[in-house]
């Protein structure tokens, strides 16, 4: 049998197919729970780069889409074709390919440094050229981005979807730590990305985890809240009711005691739930921690990270709708993709802010980027396809790092989830700006799952998630006394210590947007910068 | 079919005691009933005219109703306040009274960021379906109140409510001809039986509109029914309607108001609903009461005892005028947040037992209508209604019985004081009941032959028969 392998990067996770080539068929899948840089977004993984070298970058990460085939369960040396999608700083790491156009934004930023644009179309290269164990002379595809900031997962979204059919306006939002977004108003194509983070997938969330047994995926009003559980099927199940103000049990459900933890789309039902309930002011909960069932909770900080990612994704819809001069109420179609976007409760992701507040029909469909690269996979000669539609497309491309209108917008949305500011007077803040007023969500939006989950499709083989995908910083420090502080003070237990030597697994790492490693080092000679790959690992 | 009570909330009355429920529930802006502590609900009208612009009664109700109420609450240092917003027949147009809905939900939200009064609006939508002209979907080609009914509680669970009501009227065809004939079995079959049906009927879909739109289902009250008869039964020196007669109808008129808990509605029930009492004993649901502080809407015996048990403490409504101490809402707020304020005091104090029975005992043999509803007796026929608790005729025909015989056990036991008249219309009341079939098919054959003529309007097909 002969196989193709498509793969998605993700800022947060990898996930791939193994496809029999006679009939396009998913044999299999495998998925990592984190990317395996060290950081939370894009921006952290830019200044890995920047600091630590691209080259570094590219090794581990090609180490970790090597274990990622490695879980594919088939044999890699029948592995015909390689097609690949992603977000164009991941893409860009995966060829080995330098990030410096876009770590920098802006012409006078490139033209100071020397920096060049680099070339992002669709291209076919050898597989092993960029580090795949994968046989000789196997090509890889790689879709073209739109525009050098717009790469081949909005182009993904956008092709999956019917984002780009007929007239009208619509939006569509790739949900995920970095969150791809796209308008079209008859034609005229307006994008965005918004580094939202990765609260919103369960992480940075203190009793966070990814979808599995015994995770709370949900909350569901039942006059109180009742949280849903998810069983070994995966299936959500009614766990305990409670009265979240005060925090009592009201009624046990099938699931109780068996919660262990709640993901990202539960997460954000706690913002809707907090928001129902006015329980979020000041940038804090109320009640003190939020007590859901079997001593999961959700704490300020849990809320606090969320509704900063909800406030980006926020600002940059805003901001998209206020460049291409429309109003909230001609904003009525959205689609939502990505693993977040398929599995939030889409009109409660409205009610908090996720979604356009006026849209009456929401579409959720699912990881449009691993879709796409198995669609290439099937049939090589759509890259030319979608080099044309690429082409073609009239795109006016937003970058809300130094957009003006994001920046009033954005700084709404830090007073409103943090400072208490109230809704009126974060729009007569913007009416002096001269931006239009964000509405509150009005009635109930049709809502269309068009998949049942975000890999509808997972193969005969079934799909298999990993762990071990990280490669490990380690040094010694010369004047270390062992104290173990660094470690205390890691907030993701990605630090120990082996003998003299510390050792950092980088997917947990959460890299230079931390640092309390060197920051709380009592003798000051924790030096993140003198971590080096071990040797094992590449 | 929806859920049934069939076992008491409570294992004994002596549990039972204001501002505690066995189901607390919170919402809206830091609102906490049936938690440990009473709320005041104020209730109010617009002055007249003033509904007959959209914003002209927007301007009444959010502006000088709502404003000046959160006002006082604060100047009186109230922690706590829901308003009742109970929908003038205007406010059936939703163009009139969605501005309402959300401008007070916008208002009560300003005053709770910016003084941490915890607050909360109760939207009570106007019932005005005709029994001749039909009471269901579909069924009223004339008017369409069915259809009218539906979009205001839309309208309220659309546009920021945290609490829906209303004082619907299944079976009032019924209720008005036993109230004016004094007939019981008309009111059984009226209230008791079909109006428990129409409550099902609409409830559900009451409830389910406000689950989707995260509305608290506050409860019902069968205003157009019990308190018909209480009112027209009216003080000492009234009696157009004899007290036994509107103190058995009350009981009968529990097991309908039971309806709306057992589709889904979570309390706080409706203020107006004396049969409160008996419904929180069975369910354990916070309940609204009113008593001596809604003497400006309407006097009654049981002032002080309405107080007994109750978890939100209401004036029943006033007309918006001025009065010497501010507008007369303010004024009545002012009462209302004094009388909370004992209770939850005597809370504090673990003295709630006490002061229960001085409101208790203050009324409780001034007529037979206070009598059945102290809580000792009020618990004895929710015990009934429980345990017929499957069946809509029996459980009612159990409640009506029983609180008679209670009635006449104090009586016997010179508790409680009846004028001759009163006696024998008890007397009358008990043999009827007890004559009555032992099942709802024979039942209903027996009434639908027995009021053919005398109830045209009644119609098979508003309850679904």
């Amino acid at each position: 049998m002969e196989y193709g392998i498509s793969i998605d990067i993700g800022t947060s996770g990898i996930s791939s197919h193994a496809v029999d080539l006679s009939d396009g068929r998913i044999i299999s899948t495998a998925m990592t729970s984190r990317n395996p840089l060290p950081g939370a977004n894009v921006m952290d993984h830019l200044t890995f780069c920047i600091r630590y070298g691209e080259d570094l970058a590219h090794r581990i990460m090609m180490s970790a889409v090597n274990r990622v085939l490695e879980n594919l369960r088939v044999d890699l040396k029948d592995v015909r074709r390689v097609a690949i999608c992603g977000n164009p700083i991941q893409l860009s790491i995966f060829q080995g390919m330098g990030v410096d156009d876009l770590a920098f934004a802006g012409e006078t930023a490139h033209r100071v440094r020397g920096i060049k644009i680099r070339n992002r179309d669709s291209a076919e290269i050898p597989a092993t050229d960029v580090g795949l164990n994968v046989p000789d002379g196997t090509p890889l595809f790689v879709p073209p981005a739109i525009k050098h900031e717009i790469g081949a997962d909005a182009l993904a979204m956008m092709y999956k979807s019917n984002f780009l059919e007929g007239k009208g306006i619509r939006m569509v939002t790739d949900y995920g730590t970095n969150a791809e977004m796209a308008l079209n108003i008859d034609g005229e194509i307006y994008t965005g990305s918004a580094a939202a983070g990765p609260a919103m997938e369960g992480q940075s969330v203190e009793r966070g985890m990814l979808a599995s047994p015994g995770a709370i995926s949900d909350l569901e009003y039942e006059f109180q809240w009742r949280c849903m559980v998810l069983d070994d099927e995966m299936i959500p199940r009614p766990g305990d009711k409670i009265d979240l103000a005060t925090g009592s049990l009201i009624e046990e459900g099938d699931m109780h005691g068996k919660a262990v933890g709640i993901t990202g789309t539960g997460v954000v039902a706690a913002v809707a739930a907090a928001i129902h309930g006015n329980m979020w002011k000041k940038g804090r909960l109320t009640i003190g921690d939020m007590r859901l069932q079997d001593g999961v909770k959700i704490t300020s900080n849990d809320i606090s990270e969320t509704c900063k990612a909800i406030g980006a994704i926020r600002a940059g819809h805003f901001t998209l709708i206020e460049h291409a001069g429309i109003g909230f109420d001609d904003m009525k179609e959205m689609i939502m993709s990505g693993a977040s976007g398929t599995y939030v409760d889409a009109a409660k992701a409205r009610e908090v802010g996720m979604v356009p507040p006026l849209s009456r029909n929401i579409y959720q469909i699912g990881n449009t980027s691993l879709a796409m690269a198995t669609d290439i996979i099937r049939r090589p000669e759509l890259l030319d396809e979608l080099q044309g539609i690429a082409d073609s497309i009239r795109s006016n491309h937003v970058m809300f790092a130094t957009d003006k209108v994001f920046e009033e917008i954005y700084i709404q949305e830090l007073a409103y989830w943090e400072e208490g500011m109230t809704l009126e007077t974060y729009n007569r803040n913007l009416s002096t700006a001269g931006i239009q007023a964000l509405p509150r969500p009005k009635g109930m939006p049709n809502v269309h799952r068009i998949v049942v989950r975000d890999i509808p499709v997972f193969g005969d083989l079934g799909m298999h998630m990993f762990e071990d995908i990280g490669t490990e910083l380690t040094a010694e420090f010369e004047g270390c006394t062992l104290c173990h502080t660094c470690v205390d003070e890691c907030p993701e237990d990605a630090l120990q210590f082996r003998g003299r030597t510390a050792v950092v697994r980088t997917k947990d790492c959460l890299g230079t947007a931390c640092g309390r490693c060197q920051l709380k080092c009592p003798e000051k000679v924790f030096k993140y910068e003198e971590l080096r790959v071990s040797d094992t690992d590449l | 079919m929806a859920k049934r009570f069939t076992k008491m909330a409570y294992s004994s009355p002596e549990e039972m005691v204001f501002g505690h429920s066995k189901a607390p529930i919170s919402y809206g802006f830091g609102m906490k009933v049936g938690a440990g502590r009473v709320i005041p609900e104020l209730n109010y009208a617009p002055r007249p005219g003033t509904e007959k612009s959209v914003d002209r009664l927007r301007k009444e109700y959010v502006d000088y109703i709502s404003k000046d109420a959160l006002d006082r609450a604060l100047t009186l240092g109230f922690p706590d306040l829901q308003l009742e917003t109970e929908w003038v027949s205007q406010m059936a147009a939703p163009e009139m009274s969605a501005p309402i809905v959300s401008g007070q939900r916008d208002l009560v939200e300003k005053y709770h960021d910016k003084y941490g009064i915890n607050l909360a609006v109760r939207h009570t939508i106007p019932d005005q379906r005709e029994a001749g002209q039909g009471l269901r979907l579909g069924l009223d080609k004339e008017s369409a109140y069915p259809e009218r009914f539906m979009t205001c509680v839309d309208t309220v669970c659309e546009n920021g409510a945290d609490v829906l009501s209303v004082e619907s009227v299944g079976g009032k065809e019924f209720a008005d001809y036993a109230v004016t004939h004094g007939d019981i079995t008309a009111f059984l079959f009226g209230v008791g039986y079909l109006g428990s049906m129409d409550m099902e009927y609409i409830w559900k879909q009451m409830v389910s509109v406000a689950k989707k739109h995260k509305v608290i289902p506050g409860g019902d009250t069968n205003c157009s029914g019990a308190n018909v008869a209480m009112f027209m039964a009216g003080g000492m020196m009234d009696n157009d309607v004899q007290k036994t007669f509107s103190a058995v109808a009350r009981c009968i008129s529990a097991a309908r108001t039971l309806v709306a808990p057992e589709c889904g509605a979570t309390g706080p029930d409706k203020d107006c609903g004396y049969e409160g009492v008996i419904v929180k004993a069975i369910t354990g649901l916070p309940a609204a009461q009113e008593g001596k502080n809604c003497q400006c809407a309407h006097a009654d015996l049981q002032g002080n005892l309405m107080a007994q048990v109750t978890d939100m403490w209401s004036n029943e409504s006033v007309e918006y005028h001025p009065e010497f101490g501010g507008s007369s809402i303010q004024c009545w707020l002012g009462t209302l947040g004094y009388e909370v304020s004992l209770m939850n005091t005597a809370i504090q104090m673990g003295q709630e037992r006490t002061l229960r029975d001085l409101y208790m005992n203050s009324d409780r043999t001034r007529g037979p209508e206070g009598y059945v509803l102290a809580y000792d007796n009020a618990w004895k026929i929710g015990k009934v209604i429980a345990e017929y608790g499957d069946d809509y005729y029996l459980r009612a025909k159990a409640a009506g019985l029983t609180g008679a015989n209670i009635i006449m056990e104090g009586y016997d036991k010179k508790e409680l004081i009846l004028t001759s008249k009163q006696l024998l219309v008890l007397k009358k009341m008990i043999k009827e009941l007890e004559a009555l079939p032992d099942n709802e098919d024979s039942f209903y054959e027996y009434c639908a032959k027995k009021y053919k003529d005398e109830v045209p309007d009644f119609n098979p097909k508003n309850y679904g028969l």
